[in-house]
């Protein structure tokens, strides 16, 4: 019964929403950086066509007291959207290569990911899951869970605000999980999330569109 | 008799052609307003847009045009498709 309870609420957390699409609209341009005490992302993309965009990224990660930063050029890929009157759902990839630098010394790194999210105006779900590997050095994999709740209805022009959810495994890191309750808002092109863990690790994402 | 078409055509053209066009265009998929924003940045970009609105609740996009201008159903499609979404529907009113 608890085995089956638990398998219920995973799935419901995995079915949950998008926090960025990794494609927007064709010829839009996204920026976004989040920070964790021990991972920081920085992302610019560009989208070339509803389902695919193409970008930079930077990440920076702490693992034993050791600092490892990677850059890499990226693909996008949206593999499906469902478009419903009342919800969105999208199932998308990522590729990437690049290089790697820190305390581990220069080295190739490719990167690889995959993200899947439905959301409503009221209920936003999504499970991604990423990995950046290279020589000489186990990989940094991250599963990312998501549920998030909007306890109001906002209007196109008002703020939107988020209640969320984030689960984070990382199996390869310090800390293997993470639970991090954050509020989530945005207003127009502009996106901003804030959160901390139930360890009390800080959590902000920023992010805009144009 | 020319002179009476002449007079009914000078009655009728005018009404047809000085009033803008709103258009409604009813979007599958349009749930958060911050990835809705692609729609509007797009169709400002049309240039007989005069105005243009988003409603999140009935999922409906309405453009006014500029007096005398209108907007090719074909371009709004590409448009909502090219920004993420699907057309459930275009009406064109007066």
């Amino acid at each position: 019964m608890t085995r089956s309870l638990l398998s219920l609420c995973a799935l419901l957390v995995c079915i949950s929403t998008s926090f960025a699409h990794p494609v927007s609209f064709t010829d839009g341009k996204v920026l976004q950086a989040w920070i964790q005490p021990k991972r920081a992302d920085i992302k610019l993309n560009y989208t070339l066509k509803n389902n695919l965009a193409v970008g930079v990224s930077a990440t920076s990660i702490e693992r034993q007291k050791k600092r490892y930063n990677f850059t890499y050029a990226q693909g996008n890929v949206l593999l499906k959207r469902w478009n419903m009157e009342q919800a969105q759902a999208n199932l998308y990839t990522s590729l990437g290569v690049g290089g790697r630098s820190g305390d581990a010394g220069p080295s190739i790194v490719g990167y690889a990911g995959v993200q899947a999210d439905y959301e409503t105006r009221r209920v936003y779900t999504l499970f991604a899951a990423d990995t950046l590997r290279s020589k000489e050095l186990a990989g940094f994999t991250r599963f990312k869970y998501r549920f998030g709740l909007s306890p109001y209805l906002a209007g196109y022009d008002s703020v939107q605000t988020w209640l969320v959810t984030q689960v984070d495994h990382m199996p390869t890191m310090d800390d293997e999980w993470m639970i991090t309750p954050l509020i989530r808002l945005f207003y127009k092109n502009y996106l901003f999330e804030a959160g901390s863990s139930t360890e009390g690790q800080v959590f902000i994402q920023g992010m805009i569109h144009f | 008799m020319k002179t009476l078409l002449l007079l009914i055509a000078s009655l009728i053209i005018p009404l047809g052609s000085i009033h803008a066009e709103t258009i409604d265009i009813t979007v599958n998929g349009m749930v958060c307003s911050f990835c809705a924003q692609g729609i509007e940045k797009k169709i400002k970009k049309i240039g007989a847009v005069s105005t243009i609105t988003v409603d999140m609740d009935t999922k409906v996009v309405t453009i006014i045009t500029k007096d005398k201008q209108t907007i090719p159903d074909e371009t709004l499609r590409k448009i909502i498709v090219d920004s993420g979404f699907a057309i459930k529907d275009i009406t064109h009113r007066e």
